[in-house]
């Protein structure tokens, strides 16, 4: 983890072999779930002492009936752990379950705990790993290979078109899209996979029954509607509090392949998740920014450390990952000269219509005209700053024969 | 709020290039001025000051360019308020321009100049 730009917060030290030197084989998962689900709520009860307890115990039911016994497993039990099991003890694990399950079923979820064959694959081989996760949406959405594309919040146009032409691109070579539903960067990847007709995965900070950001609420149904899912490791109806980025980052490197970080400023929570992905031991890839760019500075660190391996086409990291990439359907449109001309800069070069002005002697009233009409056509976009850019529609025309 | 503004003009820092060809601001009032007479003599107000269904009752306003305004309408995800907003400014560059007649260049332009939805 050293060298990455990650003051603050860290992901729980690494115990490499917790999970992957257990045997869980004699396990039915129908009969421990409740014992799961109960001890995974137990507060700083994380993957590593839950792993812990299972191998001290043989099961879930046992660590559970062991009682008091559950605290020895923890490094330093915060107080309100005793406090919580306590109160937990007298409704007791099924009670519990039965209480997630009725809030499940409004949102059409359901509990994945690893014992459960549907736990996704690729976060079955990290360790250590979340014992229980809720889902909703397809669980085949967890099948193909996954590349995680996150960034920053505060994501500048340039970080937005890396996001919307490298998730498109991974969503049309069969790759799932998986990122945090955040605003900037990851909710660009998300909508970006989706358009281009490919599956996406969001993690959430937040339960499944209470999607955060809500600005992305319709966003993340659309993401159901299209064949992807999301995936939180808290308990629908758990009650608001701080979302806990740092260990949704390690499910998102953990589900993917290979991690892409498109744009990320020093600190960025995006960090920590390409922290998860060499933890992992999975790629990591990162967009270079300009180097006067706060907004990427993460970004060009991560490169400069060689943690990540630079990314310099959407196509590049494609067959970078090993895939095949398939043929590009050509949108064949009837565009005016200006607007031929206007596009014909923008691929070469994103530009304002003042730059546009001279470039070429039209005058700014053609030119706007002409930006409305490649907006209209969705070939141009401004991301509501004063330099356009083609978009993912106008690259594939630009790259027809 | 932005919904509310008519015109939302983006631009590049200032920079010293390029002064030289620019319009001299006299003239630029003078066609205004002479917009503002042809926008009194036909209809007894400035296009600022015409009210939505006036708006849409553009005169000059042919039927192709209104179909192509239904067609941007839905293309961009225009409000009623910016579609009359845009109505408007596209009359006005038309009068600036000293064409009678509203076109679909006009109209283009003016939605040029339509703020963007906060990202």
């Amino acid at each position: 983890l050293i060298g990455v730009g990650t003051a603050g917060a860290r992901p729980e030290p690494v115990a490499r072999g917790r999970w992957d030197g257990l045997s869980l084989g004699h396990l039915d998962a129908a009969d421990e779930r409740a014992y799961w689900v109960a001890l995974s709520l137990v507060p700083g009860l994380g993957p590593v002492a839950f792993a812990r307890l299972l191998a001290r115990h043989g099961s879930g039911r046992a660590a559970w009936e062991a009682g008091p016994a559950i605290l020895d497993a923890l490094e330093r039990p915060p107080p309100e752990t005793a406090q919580a099991l306590r109160r937990m003890r007298r409704s007791g694990p099924p009670a519990i379950l039965r209480r997630i399950e009725a809030r499940l079923r409004a949102v059409d979820g359901r509990v994945l705990s690893v014992l459960d064959a549907e736990y996704p694959p690729a976060l079955r081989r990290s360790d250590p790993r979340p014992a229980v996760l809720y889902q909703a949406g397809s669980l085949a959405a967890f099948v193909p290979r996954g590349v995680a594309v996150v960034g920053t919040r505060r994501a500048t146009a340039y970080g937005r078109s890396c996001a919307a032409h490298i998730a498109d691109e991974l969503a049309r070579a069969g790759l799932v899209v998986v990122s945090g539903l955040a605003l900037g960067i990851d909710g660009e990847a998300h909508a970006a996979a989706i358009d281009a007709g490919g599956t996406s995965v969001a993690v959430l900070p937040s339960p499944i029954d209470r999607v955060y950001p809500p600005r992305h609420r319709d966003l993340a149904a659309r993401l159901v509607a299209t064949g992807g899912a999301l995936l939180s490791e808290l308990p629908p109806g758990h009650l608001p509090g701080r979302p806990d980025f740092a260990r949704r980052n390690r499910i998102i490197a953990g589900l993917a392949a290979a991690t892409v970080v498109v744009e990320a400023p020093d600190r960025s929570g995006a960090l920590l998740t390409a922290a998860a992905a060499v933890d992992l031991e999975r790629e990591v890839y990162a967009v270079p920014g300009p180097i006067d760019a706060e907004a990427s500075r993460g970004c060009n660190r991560l490169i400069a450390d060689h943690l990540a391996s630079i990314v310099t086409s959407p196509a590049g990291l494609v067959i970078g990952l090993g895939v095949r990439v398939g043929e590009h359907p050509a949108a064949v449109d009837v565009l005016s000269d200006s607007e031929g001309m206007v596009l014909a800069r923008l691929l070469k070069r994103p530009a304002s219509v003042e730059e546009l002005a001279a470039q070429t002697g039209y005058a700014t009233g053609v030119l706007a005209g002409a930006l409305t009409m490649l907006e209209a056509r969705g070939l141009a976009t401004s991301y509501g700053g004063a330099t356009f850019h083609p978009t993912l529609a106008a690259r594939r025309i630009g790259r027809a024969p | 709020m932005r919904d509310r503004l008519d015109l939302w003009v983006r631009a590049e820092p200032p920079h010293t290039r390029g002064w030289d060809g620019a319009e001299p601001s006299e003239r630029v009032a003078a066609r205004v001025a002479s917009a503002w007479e042809v926008q009194r003599a036909r209809q007894g107000q400035l296009n600022g000051e015409l009210l939505g269904p006036r708006a849409d009752a553009a005169p000059g306003l042919g039927r192709t360019v209104a179909s192509l305004l239904a067609k941007r309408t839905e293309q961009l995800r225009l409000s009623p308020r910016r579609t009359h907003r845009s109505l408007r400014v596209a009359r006005t560059i038309a009068d600036l321009a000293a064409s009678e007649l509203v076109e679909g260049v006009h109209l283009d332009e003016a939605l040029h100049y339509r703020p963007e939805a906060a990202p």
